[in-house]
This record gives structure tokens, C-alpha cells and sequence, in this order.
């Protein structure tokens, strides 16, 4: 696998809620090689807005891959990369991270958190929450549907919730706001519906992903979390976006990870109590 | 880009650079990252990202902002530990055919004298020393911002270092000259500069500073003219050869800051933006002396009045 960095053209975009919108550009070369859970570095174009933005990779269909991201602000980068259109052409560098584990031998290669799964491979529980929710769905497809598929959302605009019905119907929706099924947190949905699993499979805000750290816990499964940091790099250079872990990494010598290189996706138990409740 | 009418070779204190393009501590780590990109052989040197005595972990995060051209960081030295270096950056650093630049950080001048000391005995060609780090609160800058500290622990770092010695200074001074000056006096084979620009932000969401440090160093194409005009002024205050650096881009940021006194350059952050952009950088100042029939890349440096 190697890193490609190139101008892309863009085949589709669409906003599809509030401040949510999915850009479809075409890339083969990067398209192979693409596992879910990995991200690519997206170009502004632009001298003021040096630095890519990070955006997670929510699905591949052929030599095409797809971006569903939110626009932080009208002054953002992300607002830009929102007004490009079909035949609009944009920078990409990809595919950076690692991804979720995708098997068992993948599980039990000791990576960073010498794993010691169960067999999964029809029994996983894929979580997701907000703007964490885009990545999971090439997850999903992983698969092949054969999981239970937890989304939570803030109110009504379930974005992909329809198109992930289509890929399982072993799939339950919570709500901040009680507007769409469950009105709760995913974790309270998870114990609602009792969609539990031997290997929970996660990627959210990170108060959710710590109630799931500790709710897996509780119920001894197997869980990998998918964590976003404030990058510059994206290739593990400049060490921006670190998390606090509780263990040694052997890469850096100290007890914390680089998001963009180790993860995104980590092992539950190594991800420190500071950083999931944004004290790290 | 071999051509043998063009000389790109310069030296520093009788160590033979290739070329003068380096890279900026700590926008490159120890180049494993980028040498999925590039063949780091083609670089004048690697300089490191800061070694310390013991690792040390960094700041809290956030530890960057972006900013209008530019970005802040706060990393706060993050780094392994002079060991681990020693066991794994330079073995791997010595597989290419280019200078290594060690950058050393502390806290005391204890933790300086230890880190120079033992790194003598290994196969590296040249310290850097950072007097100028404005996100580490116990040593870093202190030393930086007072010429007669800036001048002594010069001294200090030349009595127990068996390799040349650079001192990398902050722009965060009322007169850099004075620094320089005072560095000089000291011993020092040669001045790097500019280190970040000290500043902040703040998130109007949550109405409290961006940086887990509060305050960061800005860097990026923003601050080239600071840096231009720094290193052109120290150029003509000292005698000694200069890294310069700050908000390097392109090829034709590098060749201004080689007029302006420069014997090498640094590329920083926009490693971070585009990994090739040493590389482009290179094969560009061939083209830059070719274009103005310059054969040695000495001829340009620090010509403009």
C-alpha cells in the first residue's frame, strides 16, 4: 500500500442534512486499496487554509470513493470543499490510518493492544454516533450486512440511516431528542434492544465512545473505537493529534498514539480515561 | 538533477553539505515518515526533531491550530528520549546518503550537557541547539531570550560537544543581532532562525483558548517576511554561517532566504501540506542557477545589499 496524493475529479455531491454532505470522487488507483475505517487528507486549495482536512472514508463503490462530512462553519475549509461540483476537480492524499481489524487474524496480530478476540465473524455489534456514523457504513458492507448496526443521532435528520437499512435490517436508531426510535444514547439503545455482541466495532463523539468502553466492559466484549484528533500531517510526523493511552507505544516511547498513524481505530482498553472525556 | 557545471555544495564548520536544503526540527520527526515519499538521500541533511536526555510526552491537546496561512503548534517537545534515538533514528538515518542534524532540547543545562555529551560518541554530523522553544515552560526559551544566557550555555554546549554546534534562536527578542551576537561570542560554528512566533487563539464556541498550552509558535508561509528580515540583519551582524528558516513554501522562498544571508534553508511546516516539497525545493534551485547561468550556490549567499 502506498500513499497517493492527487488531484481527484469529483463525480457527485450532494448535501444530504443539515450542514451533512457526500462527495463522491473518482480515484482507482487510491480506491483499491481503501479498508474501512481509513481516512484521506483533503486539500482546501487555498494559501490561508494550509493544512488538509482529515476526513473519513464512508464507502467505495468500484474506482470511486465517497466522503460524507460536515461543514463546521461558513469560514471553513469544509465549506469550500462543500461548493465544489460534479467536474470541480480537488486534492486528495489517501489512504492514511489503518482502519478497522477486519478478522480474526487481523484481531490476533499483536498491533498495539495484543488483542485476544473471540471468533466474530457473525457475531459483531457496529456502533456509531453524528458525524461518526459516515465511515461505518463501508464497515457495514465489510460484512456483508451479517452484523447489528447501532446508530445514534442528535434529532429526525438520520442521515444513511436509510442506506444502511438497506444493507441489514438487524439495525435500531437512537435519538438525543426521542424525534427517531430509541430517545437516548446508544449504549441505553444497546441495552434496550439487547444488541449485544461478542466484538463492538465504534466510531463517534468520544463521551459515547467511552460509555461503550464501559458498557463492553460490563459485557466482555471485544471493542475497537475509531478516534478523530486535530491533525496537521496525517502521516504520523508532527504529532498533533496524539491520544492519551494506558499503555507504552513502542513507536513514540511514551504512553500515547498518533490518531492519523496507529489508529484511528484503537483497541478500547488502551485509550485513557483523560482523552475520552477531554481532559488529555 | 546531477549537473556538472552547478555546484550546490556548501559547508558548515567543515561538515560537506550535499546541497543546502534541510529540513525544520520537528516538521519531519526522523524522516521514516517521509521516505515513503522521497529518497531522503537527495536532502543536504535530516534535522531531527528534538532529542532530550529522557522521552518526554508533550502537551495536553489540542496541540495545533490553523491559522491565516499559517498554523500554530504547541507539541511541547514530544520525543522519545535520547536512547531510543540512538538505537533507532540514527541506524536508520544512516542508510541514506545525507548529513544528520541532531536538534537537542531541555529543560536545565544539566539535561543539554547530558544530551550533547553522550550523543558525541555517535555517528551524527552536527547539533542543533534549541534555546528557542516557546511551548516548553521550564527551560527552552528562557535560555533563548537573554544574550548573556543565549551566550553561556553556548559556551557550555561547546566545552562538552565533540561535534560543530548550532544555535537555533527565537524571534521572540526585541533584537535578534544582540542574540546572534551574543551566541557567537559564545562559540557557536553557526545561527539557525527563525524558530515559531509566539501566539494564540481562542475557540469563541467554548470561550477559552484553542492550544491545551494556551499559547503556541506560528509558523507557515505567514511569517517568511519576519524570518526573511531576521536572518538578512543577523547575516550582516556575525561572521558565522546561517540556517534560515520560516515559512519556506517553495523553491523561490529558499533562494530569498540564501540572498538574504542563508548558507542553508529549512523546510518546515509545509512538509506537513505537501511531503514532496523538499524534493520540488531541490530540483528547483538547480533550475533557479541554471536559469541565471550561477554555477556555485555560494555566489548567491547573502549578495543583497
Amino acid at each position: 500500500m502506498s500513499i497517493i496524493k492527487q488531484q481527484v475529479p469529483i463525480v457527485e455531491q450532494k448535501q444530504i442534512a443539515k450542514d451533512i454532505y457526500s462527495l463522491w470522487f473518482e480515484c482507482p488507483k487510491m480506491a483499491k486499496q481503501v479498508r474501512a475505517g481509513q481516512f484521506v487528507n483533503v486539500f482546501v486549495g487555498d494559501g490561508a487554509k494550509l493544512l488538509p482536512r482529515p476526513i473519513s472514508i464512508c464507502e467505495v463503490k468500484g474506482s470511486k470513493i465517497r466522503l460524507v462530512y460536515r461543514v463546521t462553519s461558513i469560514y471553513s475549509g469544509t465549506k469550500y470543499i462543500s461548493q465544489l461540483q460534479k467536474g470541480d476537480s480537488i486534492e486528495v492524499m489517501g489512504t492514511l490510518g489503518n482502519g478497522f481489524p477486519l478478522s480474526l487474524a487481523q484481531m490476533k496480530e499483536d498491533r498495539y493492544w495484543n488483542a485476544n478476540p473471540k471468533p466474530h465473524d457473525t457475531d459483531i455489534v457496529i456502533v456509531g454516533g453524528g458525524i461518526g456514523i459516515p465511515p461505518l457504513k463501508e464497515l457495514a458492507k465489510t460484512f456483508q450486512g451479517k452484523c447489528k448496526i447501532i446508530l445514534g443521532y442528535r434529532d429526525k435528520e438520520t442521515f444513511l440511516a436509510e442506506e444502511f437499512q438497506e444493507i441489514t435490517d438487524q439495525i435500531y436508531i437512537a435519538t438525543d431528542d426521542g424525534s427517531v426510535g430509541y430517545h437516548g444514547n446508544v449504549w441505553e439503545a444497546m441495552q434496550y434492544y439487547q444488541a449485544y455482541a461478542s466484538v463492538c466495532l465504534a466510531c463517534g463523539p468520544n463521551p459515547m465512545l467511552w460509555s461503550l468502553k464501559n458498557g463492553a466492559k460490563q459485557r466482555g466484549m471485544e471493542a475497537y473505537l475509531s478516534v478523530e484528533g486535530r491533525m496537521a500531517c496525517g502521516i504520523g510526523a508532527c504529532l498533533s493529534c496524539i491520544c492519551d493511552a494506558n499503555t507504552r507505544n513502542p513507536n513514540l516511547n511514551v504512553s500515547n498514539f498518533r490518531i492519523c498513524k496507529e489508529g484511528p481505530v484503537f483497541k478500547a482498553d488502551i485509550l485513557a480515561e483523560e482523552f475520552l472525556l477531554g481532559r488529555g | 538533477m546531477e549537473d556538472k557545471n552547478i555546484s550546490t555544495k556548501v559547508s558548515i564548520a567543515g561538515v560537506e553539505f550535499k546541497n543546502p536544503v534541510t529540513v525544520a526540527s520537528g516538521t519531519f520527526g526522523s524522516g521514516k515518515e517521509y521516505s515513503q515519499f522521497f529518497d531522503l538521500g537527495i536532502l543536504g541533511a535530516v534535522t531531527t526533531k528534538g532529542v532530550s536526555n529522557i522521552a518526554w510526552k508533550g502537551n495536553t491537546i489540542p496541540r495545533i491550530a490553523e491559522t491565516h496561512g499559517g498554523m500554530l503548534n504547541a507539541i511541547g517537545l514530544q520525543n522519545p528520549g535520547m536512547e531510543f534515538f540512538m538505537q533507532n533514528d540514527i541506524p536508520f538515518l544512516r542508510k541514506f546518503d545525507t548529513k544528520i542534524i541532531v536538534n537537542v532540547c531541555g529543560k536545565s543545562e544539566e539535561d543539554y550537557i547530558e544530551v550533547v555529551e553522550r550523543l558525541s560518541q555517535e555517528d551524527i554530523d552536527m547539533f542543533e541547539i534549541n534555546i528557542s522553544c516557546p511551548n516548553v515552560k521550564e527551560g527552552g526559551i528562557a535560555f533563548g531570550q537573554s544574550p548573556t544566557c543565549a551566550e553561556h550555555i553556548t559556551k557550555l554546549m561547546k566545552k562538552y560537544s565533540k561535534k560543530p554546534i548550532v544555535m537555533k534562536l527565537s524571534p521572540n527578542v526585541t533584537d535578534i543581532t544582540e542574540m546572534a551576537r551574543a551566541v557567537e561570542v559564545g562559540g557557536a560554528d553557526a545561527i539557525s532562525l527563525i524558530n515559531t512566533i509566539t501566539g494564540m487563539q481562542i475557540d469563541i464556541h467554548k470561550r477559552k483558548c484553542l492550544l491545551g498550552n494556551k499559547t503556541g509558535g506560528l509558523s507557515g508561509p505567514a511569517i517568511k517576511p519576519i524570518a526573511i528580515r531576521m536572518v538578512y540583519q543577523v547575516a550582516k551582524a556575525v561572521q558565522i554561517p546561517i540556517i534560515g528558516m520560516g515559512g519556506i513554501a517553495n523553491t523561490e522562498d529558499a533562494i530569498e532566504f540564501i540572498l538574504a544571508g542563508a548558507t542553508m534553508v529549512s523546510v518546515g511546516t509545509i512538509n506537513f501540506i505537501n511531503p514532496y516539497a523538499c524534493q520540488e525545493i531541490i530540483n528547483g534551485v538547480i533550475e533557479y542557477m541554471k536559469e541565471y547561468n550561477v554555477q556555485d550556490i555560494r555566489e548567491l549567499i547573502g549578495i543583497v545589499e
